[in-house]
């Protein structure tokens, strides 16, 4: 797949598929912006819009990763450490809208399958690994953050090789990717992006946590990224 | 993914349709697209997608260009496609990709952004999301000037990009380009913030021009349920065209 991005386009997955993504997807969307809303203070909205369009950028920088492929961040694990789960999730929403509505990057129909990888999946994974591990570890930015942001951007992958294998068996080859092939590519890929993605993440919350650490409080949630 | 992604919008024919009846079109057929599976409707819908392209008089090497892009994800769908499932739903899933990515091309580069964003509030939007969408699309062409200033520093100080996952320098270069460049635009958002402020931003946002339904308008739409129709019902077997 090398240097082409990877969001779902139109067309690909079989319609029951697309229309579930939509209904799991939009629902913990919703919620996720009414919680937001509810301590919400007026400062909040300009700063998590740096800090999603500073993910959009970094999306677009690829980094290595062998034989002359390369992949490129994710950044929910990141958006989750900065800013909560609920942050996390509108932030990687924004970046999704404004991919697909502006620059034509992943599917219309497609948008809820992306929203339902990206945006929910995996900030609620990154969320997951970095709250057990904050309860278990004191060094949480050592190794939780890390383990966070491989497992997240693994798990997205394993939901799209699910959703490609899904399309295939219930369109009866009409759409998707049959099981055997998707599933194995997306998790064996995803793994070596996903170590990237680990290493980035970490080193720009440690960056940011020693150079900066105020803007580890970027709004709200600040117990998040320190505890 | 072409940065100045409206850069023609404002030139195109299809600009000064209203764009809530715009995104309305497009978006239901892409989803008639995305339930047929026989080449001919989808040649029907591939045709009709490329006249939308040569009346919106976007540039053809600007598509072409965000195809491209596209194009090996499509190509790599298909080739799985045909060793699995035979050529025809090959060709079918290589067709369906391809017209509705032309299509989801075609409204991208014929709306400008600020006519998007008001079409989604005017489609009751959360303010949450919209504000952030608005903010976002603004900070990240800033934020591109500030990295395109620090990739030229990176360069002519010999950066190459490393070449695998365990180049551990090149990793630890990139980790504290994508931090510092965070710092940086928090630094400037924080003066942007202030600067909305004096100007007496108070979260909400108001706007002087507007849309109205034309007779256009309703044209467009028009076009578009018959041509949906025509391929939908052609497609489920109600009533066979040809």
């Amino acid at each position: 797949m090398g240097e082409v991005d990877t969001h779902i386009p139109d067309g690909l997955m079989d319609p029951i598929v697309v229309g579930a993504g939509w209904a799991l997807a939009l629902p913990i969307i919703a919620l996720a912006v009414y919680r937001l809303k509810k301590n919400l203070n007026e400062r909040a909205v300009p700063f998590m819009a740096i800090l999603a369009a500073g993910i959009f950028v970094a999306q677009m920088l690829n980094f290595p990763v062998a034989a002359g492929t390369t992949g490129h961040l994710i950044g929910a694990t990141l958006a989750v450490a900065l800013l909560g789960l609920y942050g996390g999730i509108v932030v990687m929403t924004t970046i999704l809208v404004i991919q697909c509505l502006v620059f034509g990057d992943g599917g219309l129909t497609a948008l809820g399958l992306n929203l339902l990888n990206m945006a929910v999946v995996a900030p609620l994974v990154a969320y997951g690994v970095l709250r057990i591990t904050r309860k278990g570890l004191d060094n949480w930015n050592g190794i939780g953050v890390p383990l966070a942001a491989w497992t997240s951007v693994l798990t997205a992958a394993l939901f799209c090789g699910v959703q490609l294998a899904l399309s295939y068996s219930l369109s009866g080859g009409s759409y998707g990717i049959e099981a055997l092939l998707s599933i194995p590519t997306m998790g064996i890929y995803h793994a070596m992006i996903g170590v990237g993605e680990a290493i980035i993440t970490t080193g720009v919350v440690l960056f940011l946590s020693r150079v900066a650490p105020e803007t580890m409080e970027f709004g709200m949630r600040a117990k998040e990224a320190k505890a | 993914m072409e940065l100045n992604a409206d850069r023609y919008a404002r030139d195109s024919w299809l600009s000064a349709f209203d764009p809530r009846v715009k995104l309305l079109c497009f978006l239901s057929l892409a989803v008639v697209i995305a339930f047929l599976t026989g080449t001919d409707v989808l040649l029907l819908a591939l045709a009709f997608v490329l006249s939308m392209a040569a009346v919106s008089r976007v540039p053809l090497r600007h598509l072409g260009r965000g195809y491209a892009m596209a194009f090996p994800f499509i190509l790599v769908a298909s080739l799985t496609m045909l060793f699995t499932s035979g050529s025809g739903n090959a060709l079918a899933m290589g067709l369906r990709i391809s017209s509705s990515a032309l299509l989801l091309l075609v409204l991208v580069s014929s709306t400008p952004f600020m006519d998007v964003l008001w079409a989604l509030r005017w489609f009751k939007l959360p303010s949450v999301l919209s504000d952030m969408i608005m903010f976002t699309y603004r900070f990240i062409f800033v934020i591109l000037d500030e990295s395109g200033r620090m990739r030229l520093a990176r360069a002519s100080r010999g950066f190459k990009g490393g070449r695998s996952l365990f180049d551990r320098e090149a990793f630890k270069v990139l980790s504290n380009t994508i931090g510092m460049m965070f710092l940086r635009s928090y630094r400037r958002a924080d003066r942007v913030y202030l600067a909305l402020l004096s100007r007496g931003y108070d979260g909400k946002v108001r706007t002087l021009s507007g849309f109205h339904v034309r007779a256009r308008d309703a044209g467009m739409g028009l076009t578009f349920v018959i041509i949906g129709a025509l391929a939908l019902t052609q497609q489920m077997g109600w009533y066979v065209w040809w």
